[in-house]
């Protein structure tokens, strides 16, 4: 780096220095992504040897956790698994009929099933847990969590099921039918096995958010992981405890993360590129088109009625809420997430263009690593920056801002990766050949490119930093409460009319986001 | 397939058959809508027979039309009029529609659109009954050089051979027609050149009729028995290769398929006004052969504007430096230069030997032969004459 003799660089050694500042970057953004898991896994196993060695405990935990432990265990397994089964079915059915049946009001009902990404689990059980108890009846219990996990999160399985249909459909579709074969056998011996990896790949994602998940299961009063974390480390008192536990949770999610990412190596190896779609190819009538109709209307419908009910029961008490208060929780919702939107797209730029320009032989292992956080739930990761964190005394909003930074930096990497991939590397090399630095490239080329997919990404984050609610809960400092926060402790408080105002706002980013998300999703039919 | 009719009944027609996409479906080749000038027809009055055992090309340029005329057959999209019959059963038309999973018309697709998850075996038999004989699958695998391939995935195979699988899968359950969309456009040239001689034994040998689209002229004419040429939706003719270049239908057609020179002309009270300079009304005849020329030299007026078809034998040509004509053009064909020449915006292509000069921007002569055949097309007619002599004074 000392190389910089006078103001201007000669052209062959500009490249060299910049990737070294870009090494150095990429370096830094693993590392900062990678030390609280690190912190987490040397507390777990020096916790684990211990809890191995000590007699304590009795026999019935799995290293000393004790029943609780157990209970916790299980609930989080017993819930990735319904959840999954239900997510697979909701997912599959809406990406099938929604990429190639032809219904009336197939398009609205596609965007539609993006609409569940605006009700965040915990909203959705907070609202109805209240609206239930409004009218005699008891939402509480393991089916009732399975049954709002996935309704808000099949999104994921449609998202990548729908788009395998679309890929594959078209042509292989039509070589069905010209070899005599209808809509049920081209869906169970072409389309399904077809879209096998990317649902199975679909599944695994939305899994990761149910063991994630904090807000609706602590309301239904499911024991889970999640929940568990929370209390050994914030009421009894004990972190080793809560790093085991966070230790098994991680265990979950890295079998989760490598089935996600050999499954879509699989479906991308399946994709033989048959470049044409061939647009919508069975034609529904009558009860079929009806059966189609309701099975793509009730999932996203149920999201939107669910809160909007429980609102329209409780308006005065909203109404009665002061002003100052709400604006003081959205100014802070809102001015973390434009900070870590702002990080992580800057990040994921830095990520995906070294990782393009091989700028070091260990970036693209660290460019996935540091995209890997996205499957860490929320109070593991919480509880490995406390552990990073508390020794070194740093300001907990600052660890806030960290951990959302390290959990959403997939959100906005995902798009642009996929975004530059599609850029062939003939266009780089034409650029070069026409006498384009690789930061001209990037200014020239790249960026006006890659537009689209990084406003895409920046919103979600954004709006993905307004939902959070387990490291959020996890990390803020006392009496810093944001939207999120409050709509869950005012619903575990049994003062839910006072979660609505909140409620209705992060609903309605939640709406905005999906909104942005449509041209994505139209591109993949 | 019970197909009710009789046997002498054509395998398929298409009876006055107009189509045109819906707007904003997004279907494909949905770029054939550009045309502003056909209405948003992508096709109007199509008239086709396939009779038993035919193998007939569907030629023209992309965006013609072509492979949506195939679709229609093979029951992906509707027609907007008129009606499609297989075997003499209507399978399309105003209150008829057999959807193209029933219809029993195999179909091989430009990217073959093998299931990439099916091995070749798995591919071959998928669209077979159950219980269905598949001592046929393995004969026509052998039929197509697959045998001891069965085993492999579509990436597995090299282009050729995924050719070959997805002729044999559409033939597996013994389709009276065969529809193939471009089958040999993504092949290298010599895989091409065999794949596509072996097309009409294949079907042949196990009786079914095809219908081919394909761009290439030349392919069209090598191995059809009929072709027929379509432009902007429209046929231009339908006819045996033979007679395609003897006696091309339309302007189009010499240009397209024959890739003649075509030069406007005109009629002047018996004289043929063209390019290459005025024929007097004694030295050329209609040869009587044609289409719709009988009212023709009534008063001497069919003053349209007219176009004439010349052969590369009835042309010559001599370097003048003061010559009307300029090479602006040239190709080297390893046995001939393919000279391209310019004259006041007209442009003429001849093949040159080898030892005749060509050198870029000189002049030249172009004359036209001695007892010399030339097509002349009006919008609505075509007829052949027969020029005798060259004209003395050379003069538009």
């Amino acid at each position: 780096m000392n190389l910089r003799l006078s103001g201007r660089a000669s052209t062959a050694d500009r490249p060299s220095l910049g990737r070294t500042g870009l090494l150095l970057l990429v370096l830094l953004i693993g590392v900062l992504a990678l030390a609280p898991l690190a912190a987490l896994l040397r507390d777990g196993l020096l916790s684990a040897e211990s809890g191995a060695a000590g007699p304590g405990a009795g026999g019935l935990g799995v290293a000393g956790l004790g029943a609780d432990g157990d209970a916790q265990i299980r609930g989080t397994l017993l819930l990735v698994a319904g959840e999954g089964l239900l997510g697979t079915v909701l997912g599959t059915a809406t990406g099938w009929l929604t990429a190639v049946c032809r219904f009336p009001g197939r398009r609205w009902l596609r965007m539609a099933q993006l609409l569940p990404l605006a009700c965040p689990a915990y909203l959705l059980a907070a609202s109805l847990i209240d609206w239930g108890s409004q009218n005699g009846l008891r939402i509480h219990g393991f089916w009732w969590a399975v049954l709002l996990l996935s309704l808000a999160n099949y999104t994921y399985v449609f998202l990548l099921s729908t788009e395998s249909f679309a890929m594959g459909g078209g042509q292989l579709l039509e070589a069905c039918r010209s070899l005599g074969v209808g809509p049920w056998g081209s869906f169970w011996r072409v389309a399904l096995p077809l879209a096998a990896p990317s649902i199975g790949a679909g599944v695994a994602l939305s899994a990761m958010e149910v063991v994630n998940e904090l807000g609706a299961v602590r309301l239904l009063g499911v024991p889970s992981l999640s929940a568990g974390i929370l209390n050994r480390w914030q009421i009894d008192g004990d972190p080793r405890g809560a790093a085991l536990l966070a230790l098994i949770a991680l265990a979950i999610v890295v079998l989760l993360l490598a089935a996600e990412r050999a499954l879509r190596r699989r479906s991308r190896r399946w994709n033989l590129g048959s470049g044409s779609a061939g647009g919508l190819v069975w034609p529904l009538a009558g009860w079929r088109a009806a059966a189609a109709i309701g099975v793509t209307l009730l999932p996203p419908l149920a999201c939107l009625l669910i809160p909007a009910l429980w609102i329209l029961q409780g308006w005065q008490v909203m109404a009665a809420e002061p002003l100052g208060e709400l604006l003081a929780l959205a100014g802070r919702s809102f001015g973390l997430a434009l900070l870590v939107t702002a990080i992580t797209a800057l990040c994921a730029l830095l990520l995906a263009i070294s990782r393009r320009w091989s700028v070091g032989p260990l970036v693209p292992q660290f460019s996935s690593m540091a995209g890997l956080g996205y499957g860490i739930p929320g109070s593991v990761l919480a509880l490995g920056l406390l552990l990073v964190g508390g020794p070194l005394q740093l300001n907990p909003v600052l660890l806030l801002v960290w951990g959302y930074g390290v959990r959403f930096m997939a959100v906005s990497k995902q798009g642009l990766d996929a975004a530059l991939e599609r850029i062939p590397a003939s266009i780089d090399e034409s650029a070069t050949s026409l006498g384009c630095s690789w930061w001209q490239t990037l200014g020239r080329i790249h960026l006006p490119l890659l537009r689209g997919p990084l406003l895409v990404g920046l919103l979600l984050v954004f709006v993905d930093v307004v939902k959070e609610l387990p490291i959020t809960m996890s990390l803020r400092p006392f009496d810093f409460d944001t939207l999120a926060v409050r709509v869950f402790q005012y619903a575990s408080d049994e003062r839910v009319g006072y979660a609505m105002a909140p409620a209705l706002l992060i609903i309605g980013f939640g709406l905005v986001a999906a909104i942005a998300l449509i041209p994505s999703l139209e591109q993949r039919s | 397939m019970s197909i009710t009719g009789d046997n002498n009944a054509p395998q398929l027609q298409l009876r006055d058959v107009w189509h045109r996409y819906a707007a904003g479906n997004g279907t494909a080749s949905s770029n054939t809508n550009a045309n502003g000038d056909s209405g948003g027809w992508t096709l109007r009055q199509i008239d086709l027979t396939l009779q038993r055992g035919e193998l007939v090309g569907l030629l023209g340029p992309s965006g013609c039309g072509k492979t949506t005329l195939l679709r229609l057959v093979a029951g992906f999209e509707r027609p907007a009029r008129g009606s499609v019959w297989l075997g003499g059963r209507q399978v399309a038309g105003p209150q008829q529609w057999l959807p193209a999973e029933r219809r029993g018309v195999g179909m091989v697709f430009q990217d073959y659109a093998l299931f990439p998850h099916l091995d070749a075996w798995q591919n071959a038999c998928f669209g077979l009954r159950r219980g269905h004989d598949l001592n046929r699958v393995r004969w026509l695998l052998e039929l197509l050089g697959l045998e001891g391939l069965e085993r492999r995935y579509p990436h597995q195979l090299s282009g050729g051979q995924r050719q070959r699988l997805a002729l044999a899968r559409s033939l597996a359950p013994q389709p009276a027609v065969v529809l193939l969309d471009e089958p040999f456009s993504n092949l290298d040239v010599e895989v091409r050149l065999r794949l596509r001689s072996e097309l009409p034994r294949v079907l042949g040998s196990v009786g079914a009729s095809g219908l081919i689209v394909t761009h290439d002229p030349e392919e069209a004419l090598a191995i059809c028995d009929r072709v027929a040429v379509l432009r902007d939706g429209m046929l231009h003719q339908i006819a045996p290769p033979r007679q395609l270049v003897q006696q091309p239908a339309t302007a189009f057609v010499g240009r397209f398929v024959l890739q003649a020179n075509l030069l406007s002309a005109s009629l002047d009270a018996d004289q043929l006004v063209t390019p290459l300079g005025i024929i007097p009304a004694g030295q050329w005849r209609w040869a009587g052969e044609g289409q719709h020329g009988d009212g023709l030299h009534q008063a001497g007026q069919p003053l349209e504007p007219l176009e004439v078809m010349l052969g590369q034998e009835d042309l010559q040509l001599e370097s003048q430096p003061q010559g009307e004509w300029q090479l602006v053009g040239r190709e080297f064909l390893g046995s001939a230069w393919l000279a391209v020449l310019e004259c006041r915006g007209q442009r003429l292509r001849l093949k040159l030997p080898l030892e005749h000069p060509c050198e870029l921007g000189m002049g030249c002569r172009v004359t036209l032969r001695r007892q010399a055949v030339a097509t002349l097309f009006g919008s609505e007619w075509h007829q052949t004459a027969w020029i005798r002599g060259l004209p003395p004074q050379s003069q538009l």
